[in-house]
Parts: C-alpha cells; structure tokens; sequence
C-alpha cells in the first residue's frame, strides 16, 4: 500500500492524479484507483458514500482513457445556413419586414 | 519474480503470497493489455439498441473500432451497457456484416455482385419509372399528387437525420406510403398520451424514476427490455419505492417486484378501470389538482351516452360504415372538433368524413391536442352536475369492481386491492407514483385506450408533471422517438404536424382552418407548417403559392404499412424500400409480408446483414412449402450494406425525447453507406435525371432544397448541417433558439419545429456531454430533449395554482415572485413569465388564451383530458373489449370487442372464433409475446451475433406444468403451435413463470413465447409473427400482436405442403371462414 499512500500524500499536495502519476511512473487511471479503491472509467456500483471518498472525481474516465474527440459544433454550418438564406429572396425580404 | 518460470515458486518466493493473483499469471496473460489502453482515441457514441440510449465509448485504433464500452459519464445509463450493448463491437466488426451490393435480378435464383454506382443508377432510374406509371394526379375528383406505386419501411434505428431526408425526398416525389417501425410499436403512445396531456411522448424521463414512491411496471418487462434503464427503478427501491409489476408471464422484472399481478393478456383496460373506480370510490383523487388542472369539471352535451347505458358502445355508432360520430361527446358550449375535422360549427362532423378520420389522424396530437372554438366550454366546479367528466367518468367505471377485475382479469381480489392500495398510499401532495409500459399496452386493438387510462389514473392521483410521477412509455428501438417526431410515417410531417388530407386540405388556409388551436401553442401552428415547407423548397416557397403547400402529396385514407402489403399482393404497390426493417419477420402475418414482396417488380433491402426480407425468394418459408418457386418469382432485388452507427454522425432520440449525438469513428468499409448518404446520392442521380424536366409532377423534388456540403472520402453529407436545416434557421442565417420565434411569413425555415433549439447559437446541443455528477438528477446539460429542453412534461402542474410546490418533497418548478418568472429543477414547460394568477381575456388567442393555472399548454384548454371529446376514433372514454381473438366472452358488455376496429379482410389473413362462438375450442389457448435482453425485436441486429447467438440460441415457448400436463408436452421438447394464419415450432419451457388463471370460473392457459427468432443468421427458428393477425386499433393501425388464441400440440411441425395443410386443417375444424371475427 505504499504507492497508494504515495499517490494520496500527493494529492492531498494538490497534484493532479496525471501529474502523480508522472512522479510515481504509473498510469494515471491506476494512480486514481489506488487512491480512491474505484477504477478510473467507473466501471462500477457505487453507493451514495462510496461517491464521497476523499480523492473522489465527479468525472475520471480521461485518467484512463485515450484522448477523446467531443466536437460540439460544424464548421460547415453557419457557412451553410449562410448560403440557404441569401439564396431566398422571399425569405430575406420577409426577414427584413419583420 | 516473473523468470521464476513455475507458479508456485513465484507465490512463495513473490508479493503474492495467496497464489491468486500475479505469482499465477502466464506469459501470454503478462503479455496482453486492454484494448481501451492501446487505442489511439476515443469517439463519444450512443448504444444502437433500445431506447434507453446507453452511452458510448467507441475505442480506435489504426482507424478501426477496437471495443466499445459505457460511458461512465452518462446521465441516462451511467457507464452500464446490457448484453446487447455489450456486442456491439460484434454488431459493428463482426464477420456477418456485408461489404458488397448484391442483385437478384428476376427471375434469378442467386445473388451476384453489382457496381455500387451502377445499383445507385439502376435505383434511381426504377423509382422514376415507377413513378411515372403509377402516378395520380386526383382520386375521385379530388387533388392528390401522389405515387401509390412506391413504398418505403424504416427505420427507427436510423440517426434522426437519415429519416429527414427520407420523409423530405419521398414526399417530394409524392411517396405516401412511408412507414417505420413507431407504426407496430408505440404508435398507440402518440394518440394516447397526446390526446390527454396534448403531447404524445413520455412524460418524465427514466433518471426520475429513482424520485418516485411506487412505481407500476404493466405492459412491460421493463428489467429486459430496457435493462440499464431499470437501474433506475432499483435506485428508487433502494430509497424505499415499492414496485408493482403486472403481467401474464412472471419475468426477470416480477422477480424484482415487490408485487407482483398475474394478469390475462390484453385486459389491462380492466384492470386499470378497476383501479381508476377504486379510486374515485375511496376518495383516493387527488382533488385540488384534478379540479383545477383536468376537464373533469367541463359538462359535456346532453346527447352523450355512454357504454353503460348501450351495453358496450357510445352514442354516435354507425353500425354500417363502423365508425363513430362524436358530435355527441362534444363539451357544453364548446364545440370540439378532432384535428381531422372542421372548426366551422355546425359542420364540424359533416366535413370530416371516415376516409379523414381513418388516416391515422389522431397521431397528429403527438405535439398538439384537439381543437377547441374559443368559446369556453361550461363547467361545474363542484363536480356535481351528473354531466360534468367526473361524473361520467365515475359512472363509465362503477362496475369495475375487484371482482370484475378477478372475473375478467383473472387476477386475484387480494392482489388486485394490494395494488390499489400501493399506487393510492404513494399518491398525493407528498408521494408520486410513476407508470412505465411498453408494447404490452400498445399492441392491441384499443392499444390507445390502454395508455388513456392510465392517463385518467395518473390525472386523478394528481401524478403528472411532477417528480418520481409521469407516465414512462418506454420505446423499443435507438431513435423509434426520433421516427415518429421526424416521421417516416404515412400520417404525419415532422413534429407531429398533419399529413393533408385530400378531402379538406386543398390550400394551405383549408389545412390551417382545419387544424389549428385558438389557444395554447398549437395556436401558432402556421409558424410551424409555414417554416417547414420553407426548410423544404426555400426560394421556391411564397406568399403567392402558398409555400409550396400544393407540393404535398394528399392521403385519402388509411397508407399504413399493413394496407400497403394488401397494395402489394393486389399488384398496385410496385417498389419498396426497407431500410433497416425487417417485416419479413418482424410485422404482423409475416406469411403475407413476404407474400407482398414476392409481387414487387422491384425491392431494395438496405441493412448489415441478409435479413429475411432479403433472402425470402430464395430459402424463405413459402420456398420450404412449395408456394413459391424461386425461378417464378418476378421481384428484382438490390441489397446495399449499410454503416453502422460508429460509421456515421447524427442524432438517436431516445425514449425520453432526448436527443443524443453520436460521432463517427471511422468510414464505413466496401460498398457500406450511411442511409444519410444513400438517400443523398439517391436525390442528387433522380434531380439530375430530372433536370430539365417541365412535367409539373417533377417540379417539387427538383424545387427541393438538396445543397448539404459533404465530406470525406465517400462524399458523406454533413448530418451537422441537416440538423442544423432541422433546428431551423433566420434570414440572416442564424440558428433559431426557439419555435417561438417561427413566423409564417416566410422569414425563418424549420425542418421540424419541436426540436427547435437542438442547434441553438451554432451550437450542437444533442453533442452536450457534462458528466452526470456534475449536475442534477435530470442530467439538463446531457443531449438535449424535446420540446426546448425540458425533460419532464407538463412540469407547471408540480406546483399549485398559486405557482408552490405541492410540498417541498415533491418540487420541481415554482413561482418566483420576486424575479417574476418560474424557476426550479427543469426547464419550466410553461411560458417563463406567466403568473400563476394570470387570468385571459375572452378573447386572448395564442399561448396568452391559456391562463396562470393551465399546466397543459399543448391542450386548448389547458387542462389534462380525463375524457377526451374528440381526437380518437374509438371512445372519449377508455373501455374494456375482449381482444380481437379471445377464448372468453365479454363480462362486462354484450359488445365482445371494439366495434370500431380494423380487420384486414384478407384470405391470408383470417381469424379464429372467440369466446362462446362455435370453432372457438379449436384454439382454446391465449399466446402472448415479448422480448429477451438478449435479442432485439426481430432479430436482424443481433441473431447474428454470436455472443447474443450463445446467450439465447433457440426459440422457446413457455407453458405451464398444467398446460404441458394437459397437451403432453415434454420439458425440451418440441411443441407445434397453430394460429388460424399459420403454424410454427419451438422447444418447450415448462415453467411455473406461466401460470393458468381462473377467468369467470374457467381456467385459461396463457402461453408465453419471445418473438425475436427467424430462419437466418446464427439463432436460428420460426417467426412468432407467423402467427399473428393484422387486427388494428383504428386510431394509428397498429396491430394486436400481444394476445391472439392458438393450440398447441407436441412434436415438430409439418415441412413442405404439410405445412399449410396443417393451418387449413385447424381451420376447417374451428369453422373459420372469411367472414369469421368480422362481427361488430
């Protein structure tokens, strides 16, 4: 349980569970589940107390995952919404009366 | 330690001293790593399964898939998958998926491989030609626009945006006969649920389960069908809920019931009017929120008469054409008219003709509940006047007794009253009980009178908009929601907007006249329909031509999928598309369904796999009888494979009307093509082929807006941008926010006006990911729901008329008076600023006609329906009718079943006698259907898996021991099981999971039997839907595949010839003719 300790002692330092892990040479997410007993991807049960364990994250699957790709918007959509309404000559007409 | 070679010698010499852990790990196991720990990336996705909508993270490598696992972040499913979910990888990387297009051509008697390009070309040129020979221009003087030669099926488990596309091309093509799975499945939901809360979607969300005090499984076996989503139910047992399961087969979920009710399949009416009469009998009703927020005080006409006073019908019923006129049920004062019908009094009924009222009108209160004239109906606030609802409705159910119940149910007394006393003891001010139901409910003849009445409950107990209350309909497929809301269905444009009717939508004014509210937000339906025809033919749409409103196809009658097979078999319906949908197994009669395919010229299968209907000509059943001899059979088949959901962006909405984004991996590989890209390219070579054309029937799909930039080595349309056309946008190119910012004069274009706000600021809201610990129970910054993001309905009603929370246990929104706006939990469903105590003027109009205490805005009166005056075909109030077949008669009326149901008069379709009608003892036995979490509805996505293969390799039917003792059957044995449609096979469970009932002093036997199984892939067995008859709820066409009658024999059934003259056999024994179930 060394290592675990040592992972702890080092959060508690506020370290991030990716800058632990560096000093320590493991993993991230195996940083995580020495610290907290719980696997970084959470895959797992836990109850209401089990969420409130010191080291806790509300979110830790990036400790163990690859990186992740989350786009949230379309670079061709305001281009293409551009160009549907100045092709509309009713509709920019009406547009401009409203 | 690990060069110490032996096992032992590094347990007693190593750190692990117990011999379990490294000292006994072998090079090979040293060697290996996860997969998730050597991938390149990880790409956010959905589960392409259920309805739960499962998160995903879907693990690259190389640019291959890799493994697929939960995503823990999830606010719907928390990181779990369910088996299925769990093979994905399989479903998505397995060996059964095709690569390459595959042709039948006629007559031939195997595939060969074709050209992608070419088969995209041979398509294109076959629905031109197709067209061109069956197109009308008018039927019987009327003005329709259409092809009735070209259909389509499919697919609620397409993105969202591929069934855009497909609803925007067909129609534009003048394809009416669009269908989809949401048609056999939840189609009842839509009129149900719409007709009294005025939307038809589920009104809570599954997270909010874990709030509720009791919740009532029925219809349903939530455990199985939606396993993840149950965790939800175990979260709220864990808190102290009590759970009721009911149902004729004690399931996984039973086992996990605190109780459990052994019910007779297919009636549920019943039983829940048994609950409903407990209800108002005990003063169990919740009577603040029933008086101020339901119709239970409106007086209906005089001319009323209700089941009880004419033995099982209402008044209105026209014996000859079989249908109801609902002038009588009309309010007081008011003058209610169905969406179908006219708002002009006095020809309110006389303009909406049966042709009007059996396209599937009452779908259209998916978004917007019936008409009502401004003049407000009367009311009676005591709820004394015998012809207030309360009054009716207490009447309509005072011989639902618990004995009824026992007699007609077979559910024991002491049980039932358990039940009662649960749902009532968790009811109230302080305690919400919540309903969940799937196909259990909806699949029957009065599939929509099932939902009704749990919705009379759920309003009477004061349940709905509040949390841990609602009612969850639980849909079976990944976007089955999303089909119905962007519809690929015969009925509907998106968001629940009317399809036009040829008899009363000549002009966008008639359709608007026709259709539109005074009050509430259906009140700006023209906002909605003017912004639609605007996505969809842009510059070409004005003021002068209506908008191109005279561009859409007109109905005329019923289109649904099941008339379509009859159009097929008569040879009027020539091409067929299925896409993702498999009905050679997965429809009702699936005898008939191949049947109809064997006289296309032309099919096109689009799908991972050889699915039945695909391969019918070649080894399909009739092929094993003799029916059909491939070398005769005409039909011209493509088959193209199609990406997977790691292949492709777009959105699934799930069953709790959330909009999830799912981002592609990677492309597809060979020949496979998104359906987003096949419908695209198809559009592009037809336009292209069109060019030029001056035909008048050519301009609306060449007028069609078809610009979407695409992508990638295949020329992948951007599905970013589709959703974005969905969304809806300004003149000045800007996303709109919200459907309330639509206007009907041409400035703002919106492909489907309640998911409004999905692309809000540019910004794609379905793609919303915010961990599930980082935000309330409701999970608001996960996906995005529909309608402007609230995700619990009706939520206004959670607080009092004074805008406070019925106690501080059960808030969710309330008044802030200070701030002069609502606030709370959720997205208030309410306009943001309207006080409590706000009062309209008579004359007010619009969302402003609705006053500070109307919680059900889509409704034109505000109020939830406990009697719904018009909007369904088969009474305002819900009824009990022994199911089409039946080995019972009705207890309760002479009236055996629903009078206003559909039958398919057909030769390959024929019913057996019911109840005391001679022949009935032929088919003494009740069979019911259901699902395994192992497979999916008909198979198609997972008997080819061989994980789900292994998990449930064959088709069973379970018996009682009673029943095996009665019928000799043998535990693993083999059992034949016989319809008056046809005959199948299965092994034999005896278990006592299937129990007989004592039903009006007769022992009734229910068999039990999983309906996933058909003749290909892995897991192999016959189709239960061989079995099943096309009987209909008249409302939305959705067959009664939950309880039919057979008789069950041991042994393996007949092969070849034998086979159907087995069927006949039966048939000649039970005295079954043409004419036979067709009784009103």
């Amino acid at each position: 349980m060394a290592i675990a300790d040592a992972v702890r002692r080092l959060i508690q330092e506020n370290n991030s569970y990716q800058e632990a892990a560096q000093r320590l040479g493991i993993p991230a997410g195996k940083a995580y589940l020495l610290a907290t007993g719980v696997p970084a991807d959470s895959s797992d049960g836990l109850s209401a107390e089990e969420y409130e364990r010191p080291g806790m994250m509300t979110s830790a699957q990036h400790l163990a995952c690859p990186r992740t790709e989350q786009p949230d918007r379309s670079r061709h959509v305001r281009e293409f919404l551009a160009a549907r309404a100045a092709a509309d000559p009713q509709m920019q007409a009406a547009g401009s009366q409203s | 330690m690990t060069d110490l070679g032996w096992p032992v010698l590094r347990q007693l010499l190593g750190p692990d001293k117990s011999g379990r852990g490294a000292a006994v790990a072998s090079r090979r196991t040293q060697s290996l790593q996860a997969r998730t720990a050597t991938a390149d990336k990880v790409v956010k996705s959905v589960c392409p399964y259920c309805g739960v909508g499962c998160g995903q993270n879907v693990y690259v490598k190389d640019g291959e898939v890799v493994q697929i696992e939960g995503d823990p972040d999830s606010a719907v499913s928390r990181g779990r998958l369910c088996p299925k979910g769990s093979a994905s990888l399989q479903l998505t990387t397995g060996d059964s998926r095709l690569h390459q297009v595959l042709y039948r051509k006629p007559y031939g008697t195997d595939w060969e491989p074709l050209d992608l390009d070419a088969a995209m070309d041979m398509i294109a040129d076959r629905v031109i030609q197709t067209r061109r020979d069956t197109w009308e221009w008018e039927n019987e003087g009327r003005r329709t626009r259409r092809t009735m030669g070209i259909a389509h099926l499919g697919g609620a488990t397409l993105d969202n945006e591929e069934n855009y596309l497909i609803k925007k091309l067909w129609t534009a093509l003048g394809i009416v006969q669009i269908e989809n799975q949401a048609r056999v499945c939840h189609s009842s939901t839509v009129a149900g649920l719409g007709t009294s809360f005025g939307r038809g979607g589920a009104t809570t969300c599954m997270q909010d389960l874990q709030n509720s005090d009791c919740i009532v499984i029925e219809g349903s076996n939530f455990a199985e069908a939606h396993p993840v989503g149950f965790q939800w139910v175990m979260e709220a047992r864990a808190r102290g809920a009590k759970m009721i399961h009911v149902d004729p087969h004690y399931s996984r979920t039973s086992a996990l019931a605190d109780l459990f009710v052994p019910i007779r399949a297919g009636t549920d009416i019943a039983f829940l009017g048994g609950v409903i009469n407990y209800v108002l009998e005990h003063d169990k009703w919740f009577r603040d929120y029933v008086v101020r927020y339901t119709n239970a005080a409106t007086l209906i006409e005089d001319d009323f008469v209700d089941t009880e006073d004419l033995d099982g019908l209402f008044s209105g019923f026209d014996a000859e054409e079989r249908k109801y006129d609902f002038q009588t049920w009309e309010y007081v004062a008011g003058d209610v008219n169905a969406a179908s019908g006219s708002r002009a009094e006095g020809t309110v009924h006389k303009r909406s003709t049966s042709a009007v009222r059996s396209s599937g009108r009452a779908e259209s209160h998916g978004s917007g509940g019936a008409a009502i004239s401004t003049s407000q109906p009367e009311r009676d606030e005591t709820l004394q006047d015998k012809r207030c609802v309360f009054q009716i409705l207490r009447r309509h159910f005072q011989r639902y007794t618990p004995e009824m119940v026992e007699r007609v149910c077979g559910t024991p007394q002491d049980v039932f009253l358990e039940a009662c006393r649960l749902i009532t003891d968790n009811s109230g001010r302080d305690r919400t009980t919540a309903f969940a139901y799937a196909v259990g409910w909806t699949q029957h003849t009065v599939g929509a009178q099932y939902i009704r009445a749990a919705s009379i409950l759920q309003l009477l107990l004061g349940n709905i908009g509040r949390p841990g209350g609602g009612i969850q309909a639980l849909r079976g497929h990944a976007s089955i929601q999303g089909s119905s809301d962007i519809p690929t269905l015969f009925n509907l444009l998106p968001g629940y907007l009317a399809m036009p009717h040829a008899d009363e939508h000549q002009s966008l004014d008639d359709y608007l006249e026709a259709d539109q509210h005074d009050k509430g937000f259906w009140a700006n339906m023209d906002d909605y329909m003017v912004s639609l025809l605007k996505a969809w033919w842009g510059p070409a749409a004005t003021p002068a031509n209506e908008f191109c409103f005279d561009y859409l196809p007109r109905l005329t009658g019923d289109h649904s999928t099941y008339q379509t097979v009859v159009e097929q078999i008569d040879g009027n319906c020539k091409g067929y598309f299925l896409m993702g949908e498999n009905p050679a197994v997965g429809s009702a009669n699936a005898r008939m369904q191949r049947l109809g395919m064997s006289k296309l010229d032309w099919l096109v299968v689009r799908d991972f796999s050889l699915i039945e209907s695909a391969t019918w000509w070649k080894d399909g059943p009739e092929i094993e009888t003799g029916e059909m001899v491939t070398d005769q059979v005409p039909t011209e088949i493509f088959f193209l494979p199609a990406a997977s959901h790691t292949e492709k962006d777009g959105t699934f909405t799930n069953t709790n009307r959330l909009l999830q984004w799912h981002h592609a991996a990677k492309e597809p590989d060979g020949d496979a093509r998104s359906d987003l890209w096949f419908m695209y390219h198809l559009g592009e070579r037809i336009r292209a082929k069109l060019a030029g054309s001056t035909d008048p029937m050519d301009t609306p799909v060449l007028d069609l807006t078809w610009d979407y930039p695409v992508e990638g080595s295949h020329d992948e349309p951007s599905a970013d941008c589709i959703l974005a056309e969905i969304n809806g946008f300004t003149a000045d190119g800007e996303p709109v926010s919200s459907y309330q910012d639509l206007k009907h004069d041409g400035s703002t274009a919106c492909g489907c006006w309640i998911y409004c706000g999905v692309y809000a600021d540019g910004v794609n809201h379905a793609a919303r990911r915010k961990p599930w610990r980082d935000q309330n129970w409701l999970g608001p910054q996960w996906g995005w729901a529909w309608p402007a993001d609230r995700r619990i309905l009706y939520n206004r009603a959670s607080a009092d008329p004074d805008g406070r929370p019925w106690s501080d246990r059960k808030a969710l929104v309330w008044w802030d008076e200070d701030a002069g706006k609502w606030d709370g939990h959720d997205v208030p469903d309410f306009s943001p600023d309207k006080a409590p105590d706000y009062t309209p003027d008579d004359d007010a109009e619009g969302p402003e006609g609705l006053a500070g205490d109307d919680p059900f805005v889509m409704q034109a009166d505000g109020k939830g329906w406990l009697y719904v005056p018009s909007g369904l075909l088969d009474g305002p109030l819900p009824t009990h009718y022994e199911p089409q077949e039946s080995p019972l008669d009705n207890a309760l009326y002479s009236q055996q079943s629903s009078p206003s149901r559909k039958m398919m008069k057909h030769e390959d379709n024929q019913f057996s006698p019911s109840g005391s009608a001679p022949g009935a003892e032929v088919y003494p036995y009740v069979l019911t259907t259901y699902r395994l979490t192992e497979h999916f509805t008909a198979g198609g996505m997972s008997r080819w898996q061989p994980y789900l293969a292994e998990l449930q390799p064959e088709l069973f039917c379970e018996v009682s021991p009673e029943l095996a003792e009665e019928r000799n059957l043998e535990h693993n044995g083999w059992a034949t099981v016989i319809s008056a449609r046809n005959v199948i096979e299965a092994r034999v469970h005896v278990t006592d999971r299937m129990s007989p009932l004592v039903v009006n002093g007769r022992t009734v036997h229910q068999i039990g039997m999983p309906f996933h199984w058909g003749p290909n892939g892995y897991a192999k067995g016959d189709a239960v839907n061989e079995l099943v008859a096309m009987a209909m709820d008249p409302n939305v066409h959705i067959q009664e595949s939950k309880v039919l009658v057979v008789d069950i024999q041991p042994g393996r059934r007949p092969r070849g010839p034998a086979r159907q003259a087995l069927v006949e056999a039966q048939r000649r024994r039970a005295g079954v003719t043409l004419e036979t179930g067709h009784q009103i």
